[in-house]
């Protein structure tokens, strides 16, 4: 039973008193699917080594068909990240697929904020041979790391110092500069903001957790980890989770040692292990790159689905809201016409915060609608040229999509 | 003196968004930084900003010169006043507001710093940082923190003359050109965040979120920018177009008289159109979407004047204020609305002769015993001259008014030699003498039997019925977006 956006009961034959009964006989009702890593509604990449001042929420795009795509399938939450060009990158936003909120009620309020970081071969720029920015090697990015929260430590003690004086000295004394960039980094060191990091290679991911450790805080999760199944007792015992990508793999030299075992393995070792999407296309189908951590590697069911349910929501320290179905939580929830995990289940309900937003008929009597409204605008366009007035070419506004991989070269071309 | 009788004189009008008689600035061609070396560092000579693409230095009154073709197109669409400014930057320096005269910058310049201004674009700069929208909202926000710390140190560690012009303008009106519905509300937030409410420059989208654009409370510089028709007859090009672009194409026209609706405060300007001169007709438009005449002319002149805080100078006629008018045939959003002259600061520019008059109408026709149909149609001074031999078929006729005095010459038949007549103005028409076919002189009268018919009352029933049969906004404004929203039910 949902109700106010929670689940307000769950059992079998409860006293009706609902406004609508939807009936699941023979179907599966599971929790909303969670994406941990996405770049649909808004994702993007500024260019500064050290970018963690950039927000995502400053450029959330309600109005991406991505969101309405995830909904079908069953996706109701997701991280928007930054992209990968920069060691250091922007502040994500974790949204619900809210289709038609504006883009400030997409963020899921009371959230913890998180950061996107990135190792490998997009940070040193290795794509550009032109390319000067610092860092140009893997020690480089390391240093990055070093220099970022070792200056955010010394902004904090100038701060510091400066609130400790008297309201009279502090008259006289000038009062330090506020700086986004540290303000960001000190938040990670003060465990305010959480980092989810890019990442392929053992090595580095070794590196990063060493960084961390020096400073005394955890990576959150590291995004990706190809290699994870290398280090994952490492990792188990960092307190880092895992979120990595079903089966793919050798799409760059960096991600050669890829294995679709990863997942199941970096379960079985004890880290929290999410499968993400990375893209938008990928976003739509991850109840069945969940199963395949049941052909590779041998996870239960249940295993599998809690990989896109409630694995990404411990990992967005959002578990207590969402990732299952349980009296209080979310009604965040998914009826499937068939087994979750096969691939012939669709979505036929995508419920988010108790509200339809996808209906698997509705979706039908939407299209036909398009058609019918898009054919009487086409007459009346044709109206128009046949009385004389002006007509432009009818052109195409291709929508990118963008991923781990996109780095955009111009400003972001959005559609609004 | 200059009998007007039968005119309208208006406030001429005040574009809020120009960059008149600004030389027009190269766009960056520094391309992908990520294709390329990556540029670093500022390259402004001088002792400006860490950032390039904060330009509060630049101030448009420094550069600005008379541009008298421009003005005249400006002119011609009723314009007296606009703010023009530099399009370069996140922050771009002030406007300057002047007037659209012809005389030197030191007169036609009457507020040389007359609002700051902002965007979401980062323009010329070659710097790499910043590339995406995140990117300036965090530019814009650190510079913000920037100025405040650097205003308030005893001592500066450094010069930073874009700081210094940054803190320096936050007096004055701040204008944020953000361009679309989605920019408004982004910049909207960002001005909230340091107690700043900009007058925005929107997109013409605002439709399609309303609700959230009211409760940004800000005053807004609307474009008439509207999409031309698609061309949509090939059904293979037309899948070509997107649903929101189709759609968009039909509610545009009612941008305003929703903005207006909701009662915000608005201002019109010509940004996005390919000349001024356009403005008008789609303004029209927007009239007969629903904006009131009296909201279209306010949003004209009365708001950009007090948003300019130049309320006093420009935007009502008053004593004391400058002479800027515009001379009209009566109602300026009438259907045949002309413009006879634009008068600013007290001197007279002729569009179109004041004493040309309309001869249109139609006329009986009597030479030498045969009557034909004259019809007079068009604006004064391109009145075309036809006889109407029957229903289907006319003949033009090589007509030429001048003051009193007219001449006429046309074939009263197909295959025919011309009938030639000459004469001059009567109460109720013309009379003369002339020269028929077979070179016979004959004395002929024209005498005005009514008004040329026009499809007034078909033409109201078309609107109604176009109005009608608009789409609804849907939200999100893509394809699979609803009308309203469904809510939480108890399931």
């Amino acid at each position: 039973m949902l109700e106010n956006g929670k689940i307000v009961r769950i059992g079998k034959n409860l006293p009706v008193s609902a406004e609508e009964i939807i009936d699941g006989t023979g179907k599966h009702l599971t929790a909303g699917i969670i994406d941990e890593h996405t770049h649909i509604a808004g994702g993007g990449n500024d260019v500064l080594a050290n970018s963690s001042m950039v927000r995502i929420s400053d450029q959330l795009n309600s109005e991406d068909i991505n969101i309405y795509r995830g909904l079908v399938g069953g996706v109701t939450a997701a991280q928007v990240l930054h992209g990968s060009a920069n060691p250091i990158g922007g502040q994500s936003a974790i949204i619900k697929l809210r289709w038609g909120a504006a883009p400030d009620q997409l963020k899921i309020n009371g959230a913890d904020e998180f950061i996107k970081f990135a190792l490998g071969e997009n940070v040193k720029r290795s794509g550009n041979d032109a390319s000067i920015r610092f860092p140009q090697s893997r020690m480089g990015v390391e240093q990055i790391y070093v220099d970022a929260f070792t200056n955010a430590r010394e902004y904090e003690k100038t701060w510091k110092k400066y609130n400790s004086l008297s309201a009279a000295e502090k008259g006289k004394a000038d009062k330090p500069r506020k700086d986004l960039v540290h303000e960001t980094m000190l938040e990670i060191l003060n465990k305010k903001r959480f980092i989810t990091c890019h990442s392929y290679v053992q090595s580095e991911i070794n590196m990063l957790m060493k960084v961390a450790e020096d400073f005394g805080f955890n990576i959150n999760t590291f995004t990706h980890i190809l290699e994870g199944y290398k280090v994952a007792d490492k990792m188990r015992e960092h307190g880092a989770a895992a979120s990595s990508f079903s089966d793919w793999w050798n799409y760059k030299w960096e991600v050669r040692y890829a294995i679709p075992y990863n997942a199941a393995i970096l379960h079985r070792e004890g880290v929290l292990t999410a499968i993400n999407s990375d893209d938008a296309n990928m976003g739509r189908r991850l109840n069945q790159e969940a199963a395949k951590s049941i052909k590779y590697g041998g996870l239960s069911e249940e295993e599998a689905l809690k990989l896109v349910t409630l694995n990404p929501a411990k990992m967005l320290h959002l578990d207590d809201r969402m990732g299952s179905i349980k009296t209080g939580k979310d009604a965040d929830v998914v009826l499937w016409t068939d087994h979750p995990l096969s691939v012939y289940a669709k979505a036929e309900k995508t419920i988010v915060d108790g509200i339809v937003y996808f209906d698997i008929d509705d979706d039908q009597q939407r299209r036909l609608d398009l058609q019918k409204d898009r054919a009487r605008l086409i007459q009346k366009m044709i109206g128009d040229k046949k009385a004389g007035r002006p007509t432009q070419p009818a052109a195409s506004r291709q929508q990118m999509l963008i991923h781990c991989e996109s780095v955009l070269g111009e400003e972001n071309h959005e559609m609004h | 003196m200059i009998s007007l009788a039968g005119k309208s004189i208006y406030p001429s009008f005040i574009d809020l968004h120009t960059t008149y008689g600004i030389p027009k600035q190269e766009r960056s061609r520094g391309g992908s930084p990520f294709g390329g070396a990556e540029q670093i560092e500022p390259t402004t000579k001088g002792a400006y900003n860490a950032n390039d693409a904060i330009k509060s230095h630049y101030h448009a009154s420094t550069e600005f010169n008379v541009d008298a073709k421009s003005a005249g197109t400006f002119r011609e669409a009723g314009f007296g006043t606009v703010a023009t400014f530099r399009e370069d930057g996140l922050a771009r320096g002030t406007a300057a507001l002047v007037t659209l005269g012809e005389n030197t910058a030191n007169e036609e310049v009457i507020i040389p710093r007359v609002a700051a201004e902002y965007s979401f674009n980062r323009g010329s700069t070659t710097q790499s940082y910043p590339r995406s929208m995140m990117g300036y909202a965090s530019l814009l926000r650190q510079t913000f923190l920037d100025a405040a710390w650097f205003g308030s140190l005893k001592e500066k560690p450094f010069t930073d003359q874009a700081l210094e012009a940054w803190i320096e303008q936050q007096s004055l009106p701040q204008i944020f050109d953000a361009g679309s519905w989605i920019n408004v509300l982004r910049a909207d937030k960002m001005g909230d965040e340091f107690g700043v409410q900009y007058i925005l420059k929107g997109g013409g989208n605002e439709y399609q979120r309303i609700q959230e654009i009211r409760a940004t409370g800000a005053a807004l510089i609307i474009p008439l920018n509207f999409p031309e028709a698609y061309d949509v007859e090939n059904p293979l090009d037309a899948e070509r177009v997107s649903y929101d672009d189709m759609l968009h194409w039909e509610l545009a026209p009612a941008n305003l008289a929703t903005l207006s609706n909701q009662g915000i405060t608005l201002a019109i300007t010509t940004d996005g159109l390919k000349t001024p001169k356009d403005m008008m007709s789609n303004l029209k438009k927007a009239i007969s979407a629903g904006m009131s005449k009296e909201e279209a002319l306010r949003a004209l002149t009365l708001t950009p004047a007090r948003l300019m805080h130049a309320e006093h100078l420009v935007g009502s006629l008053k004593p004391g204020m400058l002479a800027n008018f515009i001379i009209t045939n009566g109602d300026i959003f009438a259907e045949k609305s002309v413009i006879y002259e634009n008068w600013v600061q007290g001197l007279p520019y002729r569009l179109k002769e004041m004493s040309e008059s309309n001869h249109s109408g139609k006329y009986a026709l009597v030479v030498g015993g045969m009557t034909y149909e004259l019809n007079i149609e068009g604006e004064p001074g391109s009145n075309k001259a036809k006889i109407k031999l029957d229903d289907t078929t006319s003949v033009d006729v090589n007509a030429k008014w001048e003051k009193d005095l007219v001449n006429y010459t046309f074939k009263p038949a197909k295959g025919t030699d011309q009938i030639r007549l000459s004469g001059w103005k009567t109460p109720n028409g013309w009379q003369g003498t002339g020269q028929i076919v077979d070179g016979s002189w004959v004395n002929w009268t024209a005498t005005r039997t009514g008004d040329i018919d026009v499809n007034e009352a078909k033409k109201e029933d078309e609107k109604q019925a176009e109005k009608a049969n608009l789409g609804q906004v849907i939200y999100p404004f893509v394809a699979y977006g609803t009308p309203t929203m469904s809510k939480a039910k108890k399931y």
